[in-house]
């Protein structure tokens, strides 16, 4: 079907009984939309501006940096200036990023602090960073600054439960948020929810593709420290958690398209996890594909081909399994997934124009 | 001059504005993006399925038959393991033959044919021990692919070939030019890695205006990233040890490619996307080399304040900038209203 203008679907949406009036109202002028690599830049140098303004506050105020109290209290000044520059600053780019770097130097001054008086130690450390971050999502009420926080809040979430050995409860937490936000973006559009979940949820499957990714930087990094409690959370729970939200989207998409094919749907999808069920990572991707094409969101899908490559081509260096088992895995999906191609155009045949 | 369209916004983000008004539930919202074509409906997913199943199948049949050759299993013997590949090689390029070249399962045939390929001459270096350095596999797999690339009239199948030459010049760079692995960067060299992917960038940028398949932004912007990357490395080694370690013709290629890639961008071909990792690569050697002399002559607080304010700054001027082209852009080719992006 080709798309349809915006008086083409007024009226058919009209015929449907879901508006009152097949005439379409007028929309109120706004400037447009920045592009997500413009948005990259500009949270690169607030990252990096907001590095060098806590940097040089330091350099100033020596007598302060030097006791935690003192970090505390100018990270939790940062934060509050950011956020009433956010509040001042509506389309105007220059205040945006200002407020960005100054969160960016509060959020370093206040972990800084918090850590230095308390001594946390790894995990509460990880924990305390969590809270912030999630409390910082909330709150401020940019996209940028939404997404990058809730962005660090799953890196923090990934620390923490990494050092417990729990992170495949991380990833089922995470994969079953992710799959909520995708598949009901029209509900929280409607309810004007949208400001929050939309950058939420683009930070959260992102974050969902880095968990499974092999050799990240994060995993490197999280050796350090001293031993924790450790719940010991078996590693495998992972695939299955993917594979059951996987199934649960086949399920809520089919039944809104297809009603009549949901159960081939969600058979299909069990079938694919069966198949890759030794290579979560691909079942990650997979997942996030599956939610970035329903959702019409071609940043989604992209990030998720692009997760599947790498860790396809991670998995050659995994070792839990030798090169012939992983050829096996490889082999075997590869012919499933043109067996299931080939049942598709028996069952589903394309229909001709 | 030729316009990308421009996709600043979210798709359908009219629609989107309607629901956030009040105009459309959240029913309404889902059935109106469907209509759109911004969320796809049962045929475009039929579609996407179709697409999904036949090409991760290729790549993942094709990855396992690399792997297989990687394990070295000795319980095959040497012609079987030549046999096995060869077959497989012909089997899938007469499937692509018979199936009409330009055919979605003949393009993963091919797909599937070059990751063989790789395995192949993998297994003949494996086997006969020909003491080739990797660049050389890389190298040997790129030309011996190319046919096969040129008849699947496939971006994704170029996208991979192009793959295979960095990796095969990268490999050199880092093998041959620092064979002892003493991370010698300056030696290395990167900006032959500059070079090469201009030539791509602008390959490219030609037959994506001439040939209906190779009609695609990624592709560019694909060797863009790989040329800024590979400059902005060559300019911060220039800027931050004084040039010493000879790379000031990378950092000069580096300067070239900024400016003629701006004026390109801007004037010839608007796309926003190299604009923006141009301006981030940018600040990134403009803040190494201010940071460079400001730290060797000022205190650290003056120092890291005219960093931060550089930094926050041109960050900032730049998203004026780019937001400003895009204003300018979408006035004289407005994008459509609604459709998929």
């Amino acid at each position: 079907m080709s798309a349809m203008t915006v008086p083409q679907i007024f009226a058919v949406l009209h015929e449907q009984g879901l508006v009152a009036d097949p005439l379409v109202p007028g929309l109120p002028v706004r400037p447009l939309g920045t592009p997500w690599y413009v948005r990259v830049m500009a949270g690169f140098g607030a990252w990096l501006g907001g590095l060098f303004l806590l940097g040089s506050v330091m350099a100033i105020l020596s007598a302060v940096v030097h006791s935690s109290g003192g970090m505390m209290v100018l990270g939790a000044g940062a934060l509050v200036a950011a956020y009433v520059i956010y509040r001042a600053a509506g389309d105007r780019e220059a205040l945006q990023q200002l407020a960005l770097a100054c969160s960016m130097a509060g959020q370093f001054s206040l972990g800084f602090g918090v850590e230095d008086l308390f001594n946390l130690g790894t995990v509460p450390l990880a924990g305390v960073l969590f809270l912030l971050q999630a409390a910082l999502t909330l709150l401020m009420a940019n996209p940028l600054h939404r997404f990058l926080s809730a962005w660090f809040a799953a890196l923090a979430a990934y620390w923490f439960l990494f050092r417990l050995q729990a992170e495949s409860l991380g990833a089922a937490l995470l994969a079953a948020s992710v799959t909520w936000i995708w598949l009901n973006e029209a509900a929280w559009t409607a309810a004007r929810r949208a400001t929050l979940w939309r950058p939420v949820g683009y930070a959260l499957a992102l974050a969902l593709l880095f968990w499974e990714a092999p050799f990240s930087i994060i995993s490197w990094t999280l050796e350090w420290g001293q031993q924790s409690v450790k719940l010991g959370v078996p590693h495998w729970l992972a695939a299955p958690a993917y594979a059951l939200c996987l199934a649960a989207a086949a399920a809520v998409l089919a039944r809104r398209l297809v009603p009549q094919k949901t159960a081939v749907c969600v058979a299909a999808a069990l079938l694919a996890s069966a198949a890759a069920w030794l290579a979560p990572g691909l079942l990650a991707a997979l997942l996030v594909l599956i939610l970035g094409q329903a959702a019409g969101k071609r940043i989604l899908t992209g990030l998720a081909l692009l997760a599947a490559l790498w860790y396809l081509g991670a998995y050659y260096y995994q070792l839990q399994l030798t090169l012939l088992e992983k050829s096996g895995v490889m082999l075997g999906t590869g012919a499933l997934l043109l067996a299931m191609r080939f049942a598709l155009s028996i069952f589903w045949p394309e229909k001709k124009p | 001059m030729a316009t990308i369209p421009v996709t600043s916004e979210e798709p359908g983000s009219d629609l989107i504005r309607y629901a956030e008004n009040g105009t459309f539930s959240a029913p309404a919202l889902a059935a109106a993006l469907r209509l759109a074509g911004v969320t796809p409906d049962a045929a475009a997913w039929r579609r996407f399925f179709d697409r999904l199943l036949i090409i991760s199948g290729a790549l993942l049949a094709g990855a396992g038959v690399i792997f297989f050759v990687a394990y070295n299993w000795q319980a095959l013997g040497r012609y079987a393991r030549f046999g096995m590949l060869e077959a497989l090689i012909l089997a899938s390029t007469l499937y692509a033959l018979a199936a009409g070249l330009g055919a979605l399962r003949a393009q993963a045939a091919l797909l599937f044919a070059v990751l063989a390929q790789g395995g192949l001459l993998a297994l003949l270096g494996q086997t006969y021990q020909t003491g080739a350095d990797n660049y050389e596999l890389f190298l040997a797999w790129a030309l011996v692919a190319l046919p096969w690339v040129l008849a699947a009239r496939w971006a994704p199948q170029w996208g991979l070939w192009w793959t295979l030459i960095n990796l095969a010049l990268a490999l050199y760079l880092f093998q041959v030019l620092d064979p002892l692995r003493l991370l010698f960067f300056g030696r290395m060299r990167p900006g032959a890695l500059v070079l090469l992917n201009l030539t791509g960038l602008a390959a490219f940028e030609w037959a994506g205006v001439r040939y209906a398949e190779l009609r695609t932004r990624w592709l560019p912007r694909y060797c863009g990233l790989l040329a800024l990357a590979a400059g902005t490395f060559a300019a911060l080694l220039f800027v931050l040890d004084d040039g010493r370690e000879d790379n000031g013709a990378g950092c000069g290629i580096y300067l070239l490619m900024i400016a003629g890639g701006a004026w390109f961008y801007q004037y010839r071909r608007h796309d926003l996307f190299p604009l923006a990792f141009g301006v981030l690569s940018l600040i990134i050697v403009v803040t190494g080399w201010v940071g460079r002399h400001l730290f060797s002559s000022n205190s650290a607080f003056g120092s890291l304040t005219l960093l931060a304010v550089l930094v926050i700054g041109s960050s900032a001027g730049a998203t004026l900038w780019l937001r400003d082209l895009n204003r300018k852009w979408n006035v004289q080719a407005p994008a459509p209203m609604v459709g998929p992006a």
